[in-house]
């Protein structure tokens, strides 16, 4: 392509419908990563960022409030138009002349919600999405893995139902099933993208926002499972550069384990603060156990009589029928909506709850390959058993047992359809490479879609999907695969 | 001397024209075409114009004017806001930046009377 004609859209939306505002732009600069880690382009579960700056010389702009109004930027390059950005405005620099807007993914609303979730029971991280998956977390059939709860409490909604939530904050998508999955697993008011991310690290996936704003969980074996349909070779790319990594070559990876046990029927709640409930009045009473609940004693779908010491003000002691309790159990939290329905005042002064608990126990370590170039995997709560450890021991090990070199082509023609996770060949005569397959791991636009720069790691070699066998519907005759890792 | 009109000021005189009462034409009326975009040039030599937009300016010139031209050029030079020009070519809307009017005096009559040579550059915006 001798001459191509670019062009760019800038939106955002302040107030529920999007708004162009292309017009005075002065400049589009942003980057999009697979993963967070600079030094470890296909590692698990490292935070990846994608952002955007965009200046303006429209200083009208500046009288709209802007802090997490979405926006979102789409390149016109030829005939071909693609997003490449979508997220929120974090910040706002000004000048006496420009407006600069620094703008992020979706991770920044996702790491503000507080979610407490259904402790779940060798459930995959994170579930495939469909037309058909049920996602909404308040469905009695709900399946779904702790990161689509996750993603879904913060907002998100599944990519491949777009049309039935149309509104959504942001979507996401699962194209896999994570292929490694905790005993239990549950979420008790952390930060949200940051179980996310533990969880990913747990089963050997990545979590990141693609340029068109979806947020993905990628499990590893894709990684080496595309089909390059482009090639980068010399009239593409400017300059070629390589940065090593022998330095984490590893023989031998360790992992630590904590294994969570269901012990049996017990006191996991014992609460003597006093609570003064008006009568006719409704009080609501959040409790936390220690440990996550796999279930709590109950009796006809409320607490037992004797779970809650309550007293009216005269002395008298309440009978069946006096209190209305409803219960919710989340988790650690379990939380009692209790409606005093006599004509009375009473006072609740203790509650007793019993359930069945997931504890800790004893802590072990477990590990993959030999030799003292060792990688220690960070603790994780959600490895929970030697063999879980020793999977993910030997799923890292298998891809980062050799070395990944990082390669980035630079002085590229920004092209829309290059994507972040797609598969390309690489040609560079120099290092007599020839049709090698990469994995495109970031990307960088810069001068508003004219140029680009393109960081990608070689997979030929990588374990893939369809090395192993997958349990689905799929049948398998003669054929040699493994089982798992 | 091609007539030109700008922000509704004609500027049709020519050498015959009373110069205190006419706005002399300019005498030069140059386009100056560009290209907005960038050449990219990749590792095998191949070059690609990514291209974004073209715009022509034009540059006006005029030699030995009077005082009345003189002041009418330099007030559409002033102008803060953006304004339409009739020229040769079609009428379309312009805008002067920050250096694009520069002024010379040519000579001075012995009664005092100054003449000047002056350009003006019209940006398409």
């Amino acid at each position: 392509m001798a001459v191509v004609t670019v062009g760019y859209l800038v939106e955002w939306k302040p107030s529920g419908v999007w708004v162009d505002i292309t017009a005075h732009i002065k400049s589009v600069e942003g980057d999009l990563a697979l993963s967070g880690n600079p030094d470890n382009a296909l590692s698990f579960g490292d935070a990846s960022d994608v952002r955007c700056t965009i200046t303006t010389v429209n200083l009208t702009l500046q009288a709209t409030a802007y802090l997490d109004v979405p926006i979102r930027v789409t390149f016109t390059i030829g005939a071909m138009t693609e997003r490449e950005f979508t997220g929120i405005i974090t910040n706002r620099d000004r000048d006496q002349e420009t407006l600069a807007f620094t703008c992020e993914g979706y991770q920044r609303p996702i790491k503000r919600t507080r979610v407490y979730s259904p402790a779940f029971f060798r459930r995959p991280a994170a579930t495939a999405t469909t037309i058909a998956s049920i996602e909404d977390i308040g469905d009695p059939g709900y399946q779904a893995g702790l990161i689509n709860y996750a993603l879904w409490s913060a907002g998100g909604r599944p990519a491949e139902q777009d049309v039935t939530y149309p509104a959504a904050l942001f979507y996401y998508s699962v194209p896999e099933y994570a292929i490694l999955a905790p005993e239990w697993s549950w979420l008790a008011g952390e930060d949200a993208w940051e179980e996310c991310l533990k969880l990913a690290r747990a089963s050997g996936g990545q979590l990141f926002q693609g340029a068109d704003g979806i947020v993905r969980y990628l499990q590893p074996l894709s990684f080496g499972s595309g089909t390059a349909a482009y090639t980068f070779d010399e009239d593409v790319y400017g300059d070629l550069t390589e940065r090593g990594t022998g330095e984490l070559v590893i023989t031998k990876v360790q992992c630590s384990y904590v294994p969570r046990v269901r012990q049996a029927l017990q006191e996991v709640v014992n609460d003597t603060t006093p609570r003064l409930i008006a009568a006719g009045a409704t009080v609501t009473v959040t409790l936390e156990a220690q440990n996550p609940l796999a279930s709590l004693l109950l009796s006809s779908g409320t607490l037992p009589a004797d779970a809650i010491k309550a007293t009216f003000l005269d002395g008298r002691t309440p009978t069946a029928g006096d209190l209305d309790v409803t219960v919710a159990l989340l988790g650690q939290q379990i939380t009692l909506i209790v409606e005093n329905t006599t004509a009375y005042p009473l006072t609740i002064n203790a509650i007793s709850i019993q359930g069945e608990p997931i504890v800790a126990g004893e802590a072990g370590t477990a590990s993959a390959g030999s030799g003292d170039t060792a990688q220690t995997l960070q603790d994780n709560p959600y490895i929970q058993s030697q063999a879980h450890a020793e999977r993910l021991c030997a799923m890292v090990l298998a891809f980062h047992g050799t070395t990944l070199p990082l390669r980035s082509a630079t002085d590229c023609v920004y092209d829309p359809e290059r994507l972040v996770n797609e598969t390309v060949n690489l040609n560079c005569s120099r290092w007599s490479l020839s049709s090698v397959a990469h994995l495109i791991v970031a990307k960088r636009h810069s001068e508003t879609g004219i140029g680009a720069e393109y960081d990608m790691v070689p997979v030929t070699g990588l374990p893939k999907s369809s090395d192993f066998f997958i349990i689905s519907s799929t049948s398998y005759t003669g054929q040699t695969k493994k089982l798992g890792f | 001397m091609p007539n030109v009109t700008l922000n509704s000021i004609s500027f049709n005189g020519d050498v015959y024209s009373n110069p205190t009462t006419t706005r002399r034409a300019p005498k030069l009326v140059t386009p100056k075409p560009r290209k907005i975009g960038k050449a990219m040039i990749a590792a095998s030599g191949a070059r690609t114009w990514v291209h974004r937009s073209a715009k022509t300016d034009y540059e006006l010139e005029w030699e030995n004017v009077a005082e009345l031209t003189r002041a009418a050029v330099r007030a559409i030079f002033d102008l803060t806001t953006t304004f339409t020009a009739v020229l040769p070519v079609g009428t379309a809307t312009y805008q002067c930046e920050e250096q694009d009017y520069t002024e010379k005096e040519a000579f001075t009559m012995p009664d005092g009377t100054r003449y000047y040579n002056i350009t003006l550059l019209l940006r398409q915006p």
